[in-house]
């Protein structure tokens, strides 16, 4: 019996040995990182101009293609606006001649395979994500959906009549209305960065201006094209080189945006919305450019004011004082055109006026005292930390890759990012803050229930009512449009 | 151009390979990635070795949900949810004997409050007295508190995706982490877990409140949706919105979340799935270590409420200032119904894709829709659920005009219109969204504890793709004819008031 109890006594120090013992989490040491290889990225150009990036990851047996494409809605006048993503929505849903929408649908969707298109701002986009098997009988269909779109009439309307659809419902929710309209009071209405499509502009717009502006976009000058997947490197890019090889060259683009026109003041805006009973509130001003010196301590700052579940908003007006689900800020600072300062909150109607001085003093408070070393220590560890998850997908690598050279950034900018990051200081932080924020000089904007806010806006300033109807045409305009009436 | 045509038929022989990738590799490659085992206290595990980045993604799922809440406290789950990021008895505050008995007060305080409210002979003076005790009490607790110490430390590590979910069916908790801080996770889940902590209990209801007018109060969707549910629903909990009714909210304690916790976070209850570059031997005695002492043997009580069958059609109409909405659901079935994978499939033969019948219909030819959905399932799919079929009109277009379309669509189905194409397409399409998923650690690391927590074998993720396999063209018709019948069914629209479209010329 003795025996046996001090067997199992060893036997229970053994297995205890064996699992070790529970580490309190601040006295918890870790092993090594594993080791990481960076996925090597092949790049070619054809003479057509069209530039290429592969990255074999045999991991399933897909392959994804992912085209970055310059050109964009900057190229489109305001009378035309909604153009741009209506252009990619009717090479799509139009297809060829060779494969019509509702014929390229079934091909596809058989075998579970993806074309898209899209047009943004300041770029467009494309992909094709099939089964591996599948490459290299779609890739035909894919390059023909850019280079030979049919535009139908019938989809151009059936496009026109969604986009109409879409115009009717933008004001139905909050949130969308306020992120909007913050946009359009910091930029301008009738500034690209600020200018909406109404049914109007629709109506200025026919088949002509569709195939103008597919020529001026899909030509191989302003083609990049990225590729992962379950390939050979080598057979890829013969594949490529040979369907790509006939494409036509065009001209290239120029990322040349307009200068955004702003003027600091402040003003309190306000648009009425009674059936909600929660304050969307956004305050702010111009941001800035990616090029600046002092980008490495603005974000720092950024993550100071609203990084995660860390920052001092979702820390102080959140958690503390139980205001918001939804509070956050950002200095932006964009690549092609300036980027907007803004912070902002959802609250109840009745502590509207109470969330904008939150809000606005964790935003004065970056002014008035320097952030205390260990806050910036944490903020700055917080993001080294976080690094490695920046290429846990070869897709990423590749996508980083190309946004950056269609950006014009140097392929370490990443890199030089983080050295900078790892010299800011509290001072930086404090000048920034300093430097790029008028807390007295913002913008703010309320969408609520003016019922239930009452007067609580008049300690802002004089209240600008802002008038989102949607204005209509006539019927008659409609009809002299040439589509029918709903 | 010809050529492009003569190699059509080429592919199209080939349109089943998904099907043969899948069924040939997929679960045999698994087998030799996934470790499952299961702790004496009854805690689940799974782990998914993918070893493509120094990094792993961390999932504890717990199979509870709205759906098991008591009544008249709706919400209650999601409550719990927000307090797990509170800290425990060890992260997040200076003194935690000293807080907790001042949280027992504090509870206590309210408690007597919500009482004296509730009375019918409420006093003002009495009822200003004990909120001002609460506050007093809750100003003093809050004087313990190091503010979301918690999140800071596991974002501090560099951890992405901190967050977590509360639906109808379940509650998860999640984030990634750099692979070599696997540990860290294993310690301060077992800290939360162990010995939750009711920390700023009364201050995070307020930011609840603000989520739900957020999501459903200011939302027109939100509003239609929690109406649709309520009304399609007599009985089963799936009434209720995840969120809670705002009375629900307010009458919630801590009182009532430590008893939620103790019923339903039995270690049995709980699943982890763990993706990423980590050592399964190594996860396990850790796993051991951090939770082979939590106390355990009290499975949590099966939900046992029956949806009573419906007497006829149930309809309702918003009339407010947002465009039109057209939502129409029928009592179905649950996830593990033998007609589950048909009505599955159903759905999306009716409006996934732009092949699918509802979007070439409506929103194609006759263009009275701006899009349409139709999915099994809802609100959520462990108990008996909906079909549901939702419509945004296109301006203009009349609501009846919608509603006999979608039952045309359904009818069709019935006569027996639906062809093997297109029910071959959407297998494929299901096959293919399947393997999609699994080149991310927190999709494997969801699905995978999802599957092991609620279906008991991780597995059911491939097998399942097999069911749907074996549904026939008649299976379809049959649903059909036995689900989407007019008694079983609810219509709900928003219709938008008339003074709110006046033309502003």
């Amino acid at each position: 019996m003795k025996r046996i109890l001090s067997f199992s006594l060893i036997w229970l120090a053994a297995g205890f040995s064996l699992l070790g013992a529970q580490t309190p989490y601040d006295e918890l040491t870790y092993p090594e990182l594993n080791s990481y290889q960076m996925p090597e990225i092949v790049t070619f150009e054809l003479d057509n101009g069209i530039r290429f990036y592969l990255v074999e990851d045999n991991e399933l047996p897909l392959i994804n293609l992912n085209m970055i494409v310059k050109a964009g809605s900057f190229l489109i006048p305001n009378d035309k606006a909604g153009l741009a993503g209506l252009t990619t929505q009717v090479m799509r849903s139009g297809g060829t001649e060779n494969h019509p929408g509702e014929e390229l649908n079934e091909l596809l969707e058989n075998r579970a395979a993806q074309m898209e298109l899209g047009m943004g701002l300041s770029s467009g986009s494309g992909s094709m994500n099939v089964l591996k098997e599948d490459f290299a009988g779609l890739l035909p269909v894919f390059i023909d959906l850019i280079k030979n779109p049919a535009f139908p009439q019938d989809k151009i309307e059936l496009a026109k009549t969604q986009a109409r659809s879409s115009i009717s419902r933008r004001n139905d929710d909050a949130q969308s209305v306020a992120s909007r309209e913050f946009g359009r009071l910091i930029y301008g209405e009738e500034s690209l960065y600020g200018r909406l499509t109404g049914y109007e502009t629709l109506n200025n717009i026919d088949r002509a201006d569709f195939v103008d502006f597919h020529n001026t976009a899909f030509t191989g000058q302003n083609l990049m094209i990225g590729v992962t997947g379950d390939f050979s490197t080598d057979e890829m890019k013969r594949m490529l080189t040979e369907a790509f090889s006939g494409y036509p060259e065009g001209t290239e683009n120029e990322l040349d945006l307009p200068e955004v026109d702003y003027t600091f003041n402040s003003s309190i805006n306000f648009i009425d919305k009674p059936d909600v009973n929660q304050s969307v509130i956004f305050m702010g001003h111009i941001g800035g450019l990616r090029e600046n010196p002092d980008y490495a301590a603005l974000q720092a700052m950024n993550e100071i004011l609203s990084g995660g579940f860390s920052g001092r908003l979702f820390q102080i007006v959140r958690s503390e004082m139980g205001l918001a689900y939804g509070v956050f800020g950002n200095y932006q600072s964009n690549i092609q055109y300036k980027g907007q300062f803004y912070a902002g909150i959802s609250t109840r109607s009745s502590a509207t006026a109470e969330a904008i001085r939150a809000v606005r003093d964790q935003i004065k408070r970056l002014q008035e005292e320097r952030v205390g070393e260990d806050e910036l220590e944490e903020t700055k560890e917080r993001i080294l930390n976080s690094l490695v998850f920046r290429y846990d997908s070869k897709s990423k690598v590749l996508r980083e890759r190309m946004s950056y050279e269609y950006n014009g950034l140097p392929a370490d900018a990443f890199d030089r990012f983080i050295e900078e990051l790892r010299q800011v200081t509290t001072e930086d932080i404090y000048r920034v803050a300093n430097d790029y924020i008028q807390p007295e000089n913002m913008r703010i904007l309320v969408v609520g229930n003016g019922s239930e806010i009452g007067d609580q806006l008049g300690e802002f300033g004089e209240v600008n009512e802002i008038d989102i109807s949607i204005p209509r045409v006539s019927q008659a305009e409609n009809t002299a449009a040439g589509y029918d009436e709903l | 151009m010809k050529s492009l045509r003569l190699s059509l038929p080429v592919i199209l022989a080939a349109a089943w390979s998904f099907t043969g990738v899948l069924q040939a590799q997929d679960l045999e490659t698994f087998e030799n990635k996934v470790t499952e085992f299961t702790l004496e206290n009854g805690l689940g595990f799974v782990i998914i070795q993918r070893d493509v980045a120094p990094v792993a993604s961390f999932v504890t799922y717990i199979d509870v949900g709205s759906a098991n809440e008591p009544v008249g406290r709706t919400g209650i789950a999601h409550i719990f949810e927000h307090m797990a990021f509170k800290g425990s008895a060890n992260i997040g505050t200076t003194n935690y004997e000293e807080e907790a008995k001042v949280i027992e007060e504090m509870d206590l305080a309210y408690r007597a409050w919500l009482q004296e409210k509730h009375s019918p002979n409420a006093e003002e003076e009495e009822l200003e007295q004990l909120w001002a005790r609460f506050e007093r009490l809750q100003e003093e607790a809050g004087q313990y508190v190091v503010n979301n110490e918690f999140t800071q430390l596991i974002e501090h590590e560099g951890a992405t995706g901190l967050n977590a979910f509360t639906s109808a069916d379940a509650t998860a908790y999640f984030y990634s982490l750099p692979q070599n801080k696997a540990e860290l996770w294993f310690s301060l889940e077992a800290d939360r877990f162990r010995q939750p902590v009711m920390r700023e209990f009364y201050t995070e209801k307020e930011v609840i409140y603000e989520e739900r007018r957020m999501r459903t109060d200011s939302s027109p969707i939100g509003r239609l949706i929690e109406e649709f549910v309520s009304i399609a629903y007599s009985a089963h909990p799936y009434k209720n919105p995840v969120i809670g009714w705002p009375s629900d909210i307010r009458n919630t304690t801590i009182k009532d979340a430590l008893e939620f916790y103790d019923t339903y976070y039995d270690p049995s209850n709980i699943t982890m799935g763990i993706a990423g570059d980590v050592d399964p031997e190594e996860m396990k005695r850790l796993a051991e270590l951090y939770f082979g002492d939590m106390p355990g043997g009290n499975p949590a009580p099966q939900l046992m409420v029956e949806e009573p069958e419906q007497r006829g059609e149930r309809r309702f109409v918003i009339e407010e200032a947002s465009q039109p909405w057209f939502m129409m659901g029928f009592h179905g079935v649950a996830e593990n119904h033998p007609d589950a994978k048909a009505m599955d499939l159903l759905g999306s033969i009716l409006a996934d894709g732009r092949t699918s019948r509802l979007y070439r219909r409506m929103v194609v030819d006759d263009q009275s829709a701006l899009n349409a959905g139709a999915f099994s399932g809802f609100p959520g799919s462990k108990y008996q659920s909906l079909f549901l079929t939702y419509i945004l009109p296109n301006q203009g277009v009349d609501m009846d005009e919608i509603e006999t379309t979608v039952l045309e669509e359904i009818e069709k189905v019935k006569d027996g219109e639906v062809s093997q194409d297109e029910l071959d397409r959407v297998r494929t399409n299901a096959r293919a969204g399947l393997v999609r998923s699994l080149a991310s650690n927190s999709g494997l690391a969801l699905n995978f504890a999802e599957a092991l927590g609620r279906h008991g074998d991780w597995r059911t993720i491939f097998t399942e793709l097999d069911e749907l396999n074996e549904v026939t063209l008649e299976d379809l018709r049959r649903v059909a004819d036995t689900y989407l019948v007019r008694k079983n069914r609810t219509v709900g629209t928003i219709r938008t008031l008339e003074e709110e479209i006046a033309e502003v010329d």
